[in-house]
């Protein structure tokens, strides 16, 4: 029963200005994307994880000078655009082997911003049909599925890479993830290291987020078993969803704790039937 | 107040009306508060004893050992200590609490005097200041802050469990039993039935024990069945006390939800590491 810590509210209200900071929607989105700064003489290749009218996040092979960014070239159905834009924050999340640039679009003129609107909202009509009615968010309605759409970033994840740490809940592990394609193995450990158990997830499962929506640390290592693409709610965009939209944030809480509950039953049964075993279940 | 919508209204408006009506319902602080009280009903030719289950300004929550006529309740007399107080009143609802067999009505105060007023806001403001300091320094929530602690603290209701007694059913949902419950005094033991029939003690509570909820946060019946070990007093925070946090406080909602989420990550991963390795109660 410990209370807040000074270093997590630290955390907490730096979470809370930076998802102020935030400027508006935000979709999971791939676009092959060139971004032009300063420091490079030609274009860099990059691809979107998110779009939003007023900024992306884009994903390089390797880092640069993000301050020097000067505007981005995105390749949008009906041709590419050229956009003014200033990079915003420049990072390496844990379990990622690209280096993430945060973009913030200025000075858009309408024919751009009516464009990037369609693009984004394009790409957030395709994943609320791909999630709609399936697995954790079966109990979503088409207005909830939409307005989580707009806090979600795309993660392509390869077979075999390790997404979430057991014990961790640090910044790009505290994340939720929804599986969109592919599958994912979750291994469930005990207080003490030992290994409980194994669960696989595929299409519209939850998983991660615990330190989100029940402020504790995983108890899961998570490794993509085939090549996956994840929907994910970082902690910077879930505290814009709870700012923004409470309810849904509330609503969004609730799916992950009835699928952790589900995660148990399944290890649990899993035990019963292989008795003194581990627990192994497939499927689903 | 809103005026009613009619049934072909628009669902915005239906539902935006239903939304007011439960923030106004509970316009004033409602505490936990465990009284005696006597009740005049015009059906009965003495007073009925009972005793406030939560206290307002506006009204009372009051249990009984049997049902009667709420409809004919004209007065009632609240024992504050050595004063009492007595006010004229309307019964509004009746429900039963499985729990502890008691019935349970809902008494609204009519045309209060003001010296009436002024001491039912100073008793529900001390309760409420002293639950507040509990839920904040003494229980599973004590992340959260002194703000939300006395948030929750208005919305509170006390439930009386006699040692042995069931306060809620693994997997059943009666009204009731959904709700959030702290334990302010007393042991309640949390035991779960997995599918090959071993009963598994997954957590035995102490007062400051956070309890139950699961319906509420996640829309699905409780994971475990909680039995009181011992006589024990019970802090509740009703399916409709948080219903109304959710529109009207929604932050301290989520605060609260967040903690009874972790709370169920905890017991489950014991209960899974328990039926895992074979450890019976």
């Amino acid at each position: 029963m410990a209370r807040m810590t000074d270093a997590q509210a630290m955390r907490d209200a730096d979470d809370r200005v930076r998802a102020s900071r935030r400027q508006g929607p935000r979709f999971a989105a791939s676009v092959p994307a060139l971004v032009y700064s300063g420091g490079f003489a030609g274009p860099l290749p990059a691809r979107t994880r998110d779009l939003g009218p007023g900024g992306t996040c884009v994903e390089t092979r390797s880092g640069f000078a993000y301050s020097a960014i000067g505007s981005v070239e995105l390749d949008l159905p009906g041709g590419a655009v050229r956009l003014p834009a200033r990079g915003r924050w420049q990072r390496i999340p844990a379990g990622d082997d690209s280096v993430l640039t945060g973009i913030a679009f200025e000075e858009l003129d309408d024919t751009a911003e009516v464009r990037l609107w369609d693009a984004a909202l394009g790409r957030g009509s395709e994943i609320a049909r791909a999630l709609l009615g399936r697995g954790d968010l079966e109990a979503f309605g088409i207005e909830e599925i939409l307005g989580l759409c707009q806090s979600t970033r795309q993660r392509p994840v390869r077979a075999g890479q390790t997404i979430v740490r057991e014990g961790a809940g640090g910044q790009d592990e505290d994340s939720i993830f929804i599986v969109r394609s592919g599958a994912v193995t979750l291994r469930i450990g005990s207080s003490d290291g030992r290994e409980l158990g194994t669960v696989q997830l595929d299409q519209g499962r939850l998983f991660g987020g615990l330190a989100l929506v029940a402020a504790g640390p995983h108890s899961i290592l998570a490794t993509a078993l085939t090549d996956c693409t994840l929907v994910e709610i970082t902690r910077e965009a879930f505290e814009y969803l709870r700012g923004t939209r409470p309810w849904l944030a509330l609503r969004l809480g609730e799916a992950l704790v009835r699928a952790h509950g589900r995660l148990a039953g399944r290890l649990i049964e899993g035990a019963a039937a292989v008795p003194g075993g581990q627990a192994r279940t497939e499927g689903r | 107040m809103t005026s009613a919508q009619p049934a072909g209204a628009p669902l915005v408006a239906r539902y935006t009306d239903a939304a007011v009506a439960v923030v106004e319902a509970r316009a004033t602080p409602r505490v936990s508060a465990d009284f005696p009280l006597r009740i005049w009903s015009r059906d009965l030719s003495g007073p009925l004893d009972a005793r406030t289950r939560d206290l307002s300004v506006g009204g009372v929550c009051v249990a009984t050992k049997s049902p009667f006529s709420f409809k004919s309740v004209r007065r009632i007399g609240l024992q504050l200590g050595d004063e009492s107080l007595e006010l004229e009143a309307e019964g509004r609802w009746q429900s039963e609490s499985h729990s502890d067999d008691a019935v349970l009505t809902g008494v609204s105060f009519v045309r209060p005097e003001p010296r009436h007023v002024q001491r039912l806001w100073d008793v529900v403001h001390d309760a409420g200041k002293q639950l507040a300091r509990f839920i904040y320094d003494g229980s599973e929530l004590c992340d959260l802050g002194a703000d939300d602690a006395d948030s929750l603290a208005q919305v509170t209701r006390a439930r009386q469990i006699s040692a042995g007694r069931l306060v809620y059913r693994q997997d059943m949902v009666r009204p009731g039993d959904d709700s959030i419950f702290l334990v302010q005094r007393g042991r309640v033991s949390l035991v779960s039935r997995i599918c090959d029939g071993r009963d598994l003690t997954v957590e035995r509570l102490g007062a400051g024990g956070l309890v139950g909820g699961l319906p509420l946060i996640a829309g699905v019946p409780n994971a475990e069945s909680a039995w009181a070990d011992e006589d024990s007093a019970l802090l509740e925070i009703s399916r409709s006390a948080f219903s109304y946090l959710r529109l009207a406080k929604p932050l301290v909602a989520q605060r609260l939800a967040q903690s009874v989420a972790r709370c169920f990550v905890r017991r489950q991963r014991t209960l899974v590491e328990r039926a895992v390795r074979g450890i019976a109660a």
